[in-house]
């Protein structure tokens, strides 16, 4: 079984918004959760999803999964919090449903621009590697500095690339992660921004897949224009 | 939902649209897809500047199979595998017309001015996810792959059958003027679905070659060739008023051309011998459901499956808009009798 989790439990700071988190916002008249999870409710190869998903949205989400007709949502689970007590309570949820070599696709609410071709590479990668990231070459050049005033160095652009989600792993593979993380003290664990970080730190190897400059993050105001903008009249 | 679709903006110019698609249909992704000569003349632009002003941006492409991703209906299961059938059912209360010709078996919707049809006045098939019905869906049979593609194809020659009352009077000699892929397929149908015995009359001696299942004539050297009751017109362009005037010189009295080669330049034409023989004179293009499940039918004899087959000259994966360019930038310039053929990932 393939199981999308999709995490829709960021409050959404950065945009400015203090009375919805982000990927609760209209794009032409429909909320970005509901954007993503089509993507993955069409997806042939998806047979279920978990939504994570802030307590006090939890009722609007039933609502719209009724008016749009979404049809795999079989978990909702509450947001914890950090993403990586998200993804636990998702994986938690998860469990009793799942077999070691299921394939779990976790992904971002704020991303509604996924495509059918990253869903179905990342399930292509996992079996292939047990786990992957989906991934854009950078096309800037990358530059570091330690002190935010000078350049510390150039490094090789072609090394670089940037992060994006799904990242997909086997159930094994990302529970056994998370199980040695969180056995950590919580003063010892190091800080993630992501689930490949955390399986990453477990030892594992990660594959790449590749992603697509379309498939943005919402994050600031900025992005909500861009990816409107991005979209165009259908006939 | 979001999905991606690759648009003419203008002639060689193809650009991304992302665009939020209505999911109340049944959901299909595109899955093997074929460049016609109707696409190259969009892409070169080939066409009046102000009818493209008007049909720009549109997808591209009216030859497809797809698979199945959701039918709410439960008609078709996820996977399955289907032609997708371009010409698209007018909106129509049935009173701008003085006779409407939708239930006119010899006309049909195709010829409906308010129908429309994909990559000429509605988007084609260039798309991530189509949403569409069943009555434009075909499922196609176990054991037939990527060549399932020229179903669109075949179904114009079983529409030219169609509209000319062939599938009822079966004729026994049927004539073909034209050596490329509308003449191949034209004449296969003649030769397995009307089970005519067929003559061939090309340019290019390569091409008439592969015509193994008919007798082939060059075109300057048709003396030998019998006489014929039927003729079928599939030159199109500049020679097609002298294949049609050669197609005069060979029918018996009361016999049929059928035009289906298209023409940008009006054609002189030797109306003489159309009125001495009393020569029928008849226009067919495009298909509809019926011709549809006539093509895939054939599909399943393996004699004609075989044949099909050949056309087939490849198969590329394209997964972006540059390999999309590549595509049409070949099939432009490509003299082969077959195709290359579209994989799409979008």
């Amino acid at each position: 079984m393939n199981v999308a989790v999709i995490l829709a439990g960021g409050k959404g700071s950065r945009m400015g918004i203090i009375d919805m988190p982000k990927q609760f916002l209209e794009i032409y008249g429909k909320p970005v959760v509901i954007h993503t999870l089509e993507s993955f409710d069409v997806n042939e190869n998806i047979d279920a999803i978990c939504v994570v998903c802030v307590k006090e949205w939890q009722n609007d989400l039933k609502v719209w999964l009724k008016e749009y007709d979404i049809r795999k949502v079989r978990w909702i689970t509450d947001a914890g919090k950090t993403r990586q007590h998200s993804s636990l309570n998702a994986l938690d949820a998860i469990k009793d449903s799942v077999s070691d070599d299921d394939i779990i696709v976790i992904h971002d609410a704020a991303r509604p621009l996924v495509s059918q071709r990253i869903i179905n590479d990342n399930i292509e990668k996992v079996k292939k590697y047990g786990a992957c990231d989906t991934v854009i070459p950078a096309v800037d050049t990358i530059i570091t500095s330690l002190d935010g005033e000078y350049i510390d160095s150039i490094p090789p652009r072609k090394e670089f690339y940037r992060g994006q989600t799904p990242q997909s792993f086997t159930y094994k593979i990302i529970r056994d992660s998370y199980d040695s993380y969180f056995s950590l003290p919580e003063d010892e664990r190091p800080s993630m921004t992501d689930d490949c970080g955390l399986v990453l730190h477990g030892g594992k190897k990660i594959g790449l897949a590749l992603g697509d400059r379309t498939n943005l993050k919402l994050t600031t105001m900025e992005d909500l224009l861009l990816i409107k903008s991005m979209i165009r009249a259908n006939r | 939902m979001f999905v991606k679709s690759y648009k003419i903006t203008e002639p060689k110019r193809f650009e991304i649209f992302i665009e939020d698609l209505n999911c109340d249909g049944i959901l299909v992704r595109p899955e093997y897809l074929a460049v016609c000569k109707a696409d190259i003349r969009y892409y070169l632009g080939n066409r009046d500047v102000n009818v493209l002003k008007k049909k720009f941006p549109m997808s591209l492409i009216h030859e497809a199979t797809g698979v199945v991703i959701r039918d709410k209906s439960g008609e078709f299961e996820p996977g399955q595998r289907v032609v997708m059938l371009p010409c698209l059912k007018a909106d129509c209360d049935n009173t701008k017309c003085i006779k409407c010709v939708r239930n006119d078996d010899k006309l049909l919707d195709n010829y409906c001015p308010e129908s429309r049809f994909r990559s000429s006045n509605f988007d084609g098939f260039s798309k991530e996810i189509i949403n569409t019905e069943s009555e434009y869906l075909i499922k196609i049979p176990d054991g037939i792959g990527a060549e399932a593609v020229f179903s669109e194809l075949i179904s114009v020659g079983c529409c030219a059958m169609r509209r000319a009352g062939l599938w009822e009077k079966k004729e026994k000699k049927i004539a073909v003027w034209g050596d490329g892929i509308m003449g191949y397929i034209i004449s296969l149908v003649a030769k397995y679905g009307i089970g005519a015995d067929v003559s061939v009359v090309g340019l290019s001696p390569e091409k008439l070659a592969k015509f193994d299942f008919a007798d082939t004539y060059f075109v300057n050297n048709i003396e030998s060739m019998p006489n014929v009751s039927v003729a079928i017109e599939a030159v199109g362009g500049n020679a097609a008023a002298s294949a049609v005037n050669q197609a005069i010189d060979k029918l018996c009295s009361g016999g049929k051309i059928i035009l289906s080669g298209v023409s940008n330049d009006n054609a002189p034409i030797n109306t003489r011998m159309v009125l001495e023989h009393g020569l029928t004179l008849m226009g067919t293009t495009r298909s509809v459901r019926c011709d549809f499940e006539k093509a895939v039918g054939l599909l399943t004899l393996p004699e004609f499956r075989e044949r099909i087959l050949r056309l087939v000259e490849g198969i590329d994966v394209i997964d972006n808009v540059n390999g999309y360019y590549r595509a049409f930038d070949d099939a432009a310039k490509s003299q082969a009798l077959g195709k290359r053929i579209m994989k799409m990932v979008f």
